[in-house]
């Protein structure tokens, strides 16, 4: 019997795909591009959240020595179009991921994914033409429709008014 | 020791709260502000209008409560991915627990210290 390919390890690791792996979109479908989508911002928004919780704990200070410019003179320095374009990809993907996660949770739950059939030629699979597809255009207009309203608020009301 | 699938289950409904309360949360910034956006985070605005509100407040620990789980178990899945092996995936697991933990410690002090008269 031939030992295995790492030693000391009972199994061979097999990290083919691991590394690159969501990165991979040769020949992806449109679930394909969805799931890639949905791990690239639900990264981001997490790492935002990080920088959110740091930002807004500003407040306790100036809470607690009783200057309001504390926290005023941050949020001055925050209302600038840079850190606008950040929000508004931040409420994109937020947004985007949010939508697509219900989705995947109907999906997980078998709605949307239609009746098993006979496997008969072409062999489409009947979950990838059923209504979740539907679904996922459906919540990509609705993101690309708030996030025009996010532009709104961020830029226009913000800047040009 | 929790199952994978309990975990995710819990992802989804925390999502589906994070749903709910994060649509409130730009809503609080934007639409139910007075003045819209531009006023919606003056200190007057998000002290007195929201973090000192119990309802709003509630609110906001209940949204982070959310955040907390699902962001870290999202990235302890990321980073579970990322290798192999029971040593990885215990420290991948402890980690991401305490980070949570430390996450929501943290928000909920910016939270209640408005109610705590500054304790903490």
């Amino acid at each position: 019997m031939s030992a295995p390919a790492s030693s000391g390890s009972k199994f061979p690791r097999n990290m083919r795909g691991v590394l690159g792996g969501w990165a991979r979109v040769s020949h992806a479908n449109f679930e394909r591009w969805l799931y890639l989508m949905h791990r690239l911002t639900g990264l981001v928004v997490g790492l935002y959240l990080i920088a959110h919780l740091a930002e807004t704990s500003d407040i306790v200070p100036a809470y607690l020595s009783g200057d309001e410019n504390i926290w005023n003179n941050l949020m001055q320095s925050l209302y600038t179009p840079e850190a606008h374009a950040g929000l508004l990809i931040i409420a994109a993907f937020a947004v985007y991921h949010g939508l697509n996660g219900v989705r995947l949770f109907l999906a997980a739950s078998g709605v949307g994914v239609g009746r098993p059939i006979r496997p008969e030629w072409p062999y489409a699979p009947v979950s990838l033409r059923s209504f979740q597809r539907s679904l996922g255009w459906l919540f990509i207009a609705v993101t690309l429709i708030l996030t025009a309203y996010a532009f709104y608020e961020l830029f226009v009301v913000t800047h040009f008014v | 020791m929790v199952r994978e699938s309990t975990l995710m289950w819990i992802q989804y409904i925390t999502g589906l709260g994070i749903l709910v309360l994060g649509a409130l949360h730009f809503a609080s910034l934007t639409f139910l502000v007075q003045g819209g956006y531009p006023n919606a985070l003056s200190y007057a605005n998000v002290v007195y209008d929201r973090y000192e509100d119990p309802l709003w407040a509630a609110a906001l620990e209940a949204f982070l409560a959310l955040l907390s789980y699902h962001v870290f178990n999202g990235f302890r899945v990321l980073l579970l991915e990322l290798n192999q092996g029971s040593g990885w995936t215990k420290a991948v697991n402890v980690t991401m627990a305490l980070a949570a933990i430390a996450a929501f410690l943290y928000g909920t002090r910016t939270i209640l210290v408005f109610h705590l008269g500054g304790a903490i």
